[in-house]
């Protein structure tokens, strides 16, 4: 059986790394989502880097300036949630954003955006100039500066496209590609249609967070930071307990520490959705086939536990002062994760080639 | 007995560990990716401090997320604090928690039925 993290995982298989962030936004949002892609990126020139946290906050202010709030979009704001999304594939960088809007707004902004596209890169100067001297009031084609400013820095227009929920709102869905300067790296691997169908699909399973990519430790970190702030937004409905909070870390660590690695890169992916009032955290990485057999059969035998005698496993592991075992608190950390108590545990184990398998972990609290 | 201190990081607790000044402090988030290296010499300390220890032992432990790894180092140091003579020195484990945190809850009252050391599980508001 083909676990729905791996399917995610094959989906983006060409991503070097993602981030889609479906939700409500926090203040601190946009300060944590750069520094995750600076961490991210860190092998990128520091232009990119700056130009794509440029284009972070104006994506992000952009659907401050156009989303319908959220007492506009009660009702329909679950089934439509906002999107953020960050993607790196061959280099080239996608960023891609959808918001609920009001239809009336619809037809100006396909015109600024149409307008957009047809500029050269000294027209759109000079349209940012002329704008800049008129105060920020003066609207090129339509096009606010937000909009041109964003034109400008990804060297071409945003792709975009509007889908109708109601007679009074649609769902806006916004595209940026980033080539790194002097490079000859070729863009055009994601379309706005691909995008939407990720959407339409993260949004049904009720996902909120999906990163996939490296998940050294100091990749994770920022990642942490990011969901910590978060969960406020989360507890809109139902509550995510510091327990689940621990069970989540757990599963990032495990990703860290037992994934195969290559080239200092450990490859994986890592979910966080939600239905009916339970969230699903759930882990994808992979690991060598010899560590295949061991590894479910302790799963197995943990899932068949009771709780006492989850609880004294969890003691003996607790006094096991093995100082040499570097990867520490491994087993201790499998059995807390029954012991606690979560709604469900489910594992998969796919095997890929001669060496290596999937490994995808969900828990559902 | 030299002063242990550690500043708070995005992944390790703030420690601060002063025999002479009476101070024994655990506080923050516990993530670190190699625990058993980051504990290792608050390990060493309270390995030196327990043949000689103060009059007065009060360990303030107050951890915000902690992962695994660190439960079993932290664990370990409690541990140490057993060999402390009750009958001539006074030691205690603050163990703190936000309220609504049923884990760090959770973890002071099975390491308090799991030490013979004296525990005190406080709520903070």
């Amino acid at each position: 059986m083909t676990s729905n993290t791996l399917k995610l995982f094959n989906l983006l298989e060409s991503d070097d790394s993602c981030l889609l962030y479906m939700g409500e936004f926090d203040d601190h949002f946009t300060d944590i989502l750069i520094e995750v892609n600076d961490v991210t990126a860190a092998q990128d020139k520091k232009s990119t880097r700056k130009k794509v946290s440029f284009l972070i906050a104006e994506c992000f202010q952009n659907i401050i300036r156009h989303a319908a709030s959220n007492e506009e979009a009660d009702g329909i704001q679950v089934e439509n949630p906002k999107m953020f999304g960050l993607r790196t594939i061959n280099g080239v960088y996608y960023l891609t954003t959808s918001n609920i809007i009001n239809r009336n707004k619809v037809g100006k902004l396909t015109d600024t955006l149409k307008s957009l596209a047809e500029y050269s890169e000294e027209e759109l100067k000079a349209i940012y100039i002329n704008s800049l001297d008129n105060n920020l009031h003066n609207e090129a084609g339509g096009a606010g500066l937000g909009l041109i400013e964003m034109a400008r820095k990804s060297k071409k227009a945003p792709e975009f496209l509007f889908r109708e929920i109601n007679d009074q709102y649609s769902n806006f869905l916004m595209q940026l590609e980033v080539i790194p300067r002097n490079s000859d790296l070729k863009g055009g691997k994601v379309s706005i249609e691909w995008s939407e169908d990720i959407y339409g699909q993260l949004s049904e399973n009720g996902t909120l967070l999906v990163r996939k990519g490296d998940f050294s430790h100091d990749q994770i970190l920022p990642l942490f930071k990011l969901i910590e702030a978060n969960v406020a937004q989360f507890n809109a409905g139902p509550k995510f307990s510091k327990k689940s909070i621990y069970l989540l870390i757990e599963i990032l660590q495990n990703i860290s520490k037992h994934g195969y690695c290559e080239n200092d890169r450990t490859e994986g992916i890592f979910v966080i959705s939600e239905k009916d009032g339970d969230f699903t955290i759930s882990g994808g990485n992979f690991i060598l086939n010899e560590e295949v057999d061991p590894l479910r059969d302790r799963l197995e035998e943990l899932g068949q536990m009771n709780l006492a005698t989850l609880k004294r496993n969890y003691k003996r592991a607790l006094f096991d002062f093995d100082r040499r075992n570097k990867k520490g608190g491994a087993s201790l950390g499998l059995i807390d994760m029954f012991k606690t108590g979560p709604k469900s545990i489910d594992y998969t184990f796919n095997t890929v080639n001669n060496n290596l398998s999937f490994f995808s972990l969900s828990i559902t609290v | 007995m030299e002063e242990y201190r550690s500043e708070k990081t995005e992944d390790t607790p703030e420690i601060h560990l002063n025999a002479e000044k009476g101070i024994f402090k655990i506080h923050g988030k516990s993530l670190p990716e190699d625990a058993a290296e980051f504990y290792y010499p608050v390990y060493e300390w309270f390995r030196n401090y327990v043949d000689d220890p103060a009059q007065e032992t009060i360990l303030d432990v107050h951890m915000e997320y902690i992962n695994s790894s660190s439960v079993k180092r932290v664990f370990a140091i409690l541990c140490l604090l057993e060999e402390i003579e009750p009958y001539h020195n006074t030691v205690l484990v603050k163990w703190k928690y936000e309220k609504g945190d049923d884990l760090m809850k959770e973890k002071g009252e099975e390491f308090d039925d799991y030490l013979e050391v004296p525990f005190e599980i406080v709520e903070l508001n």
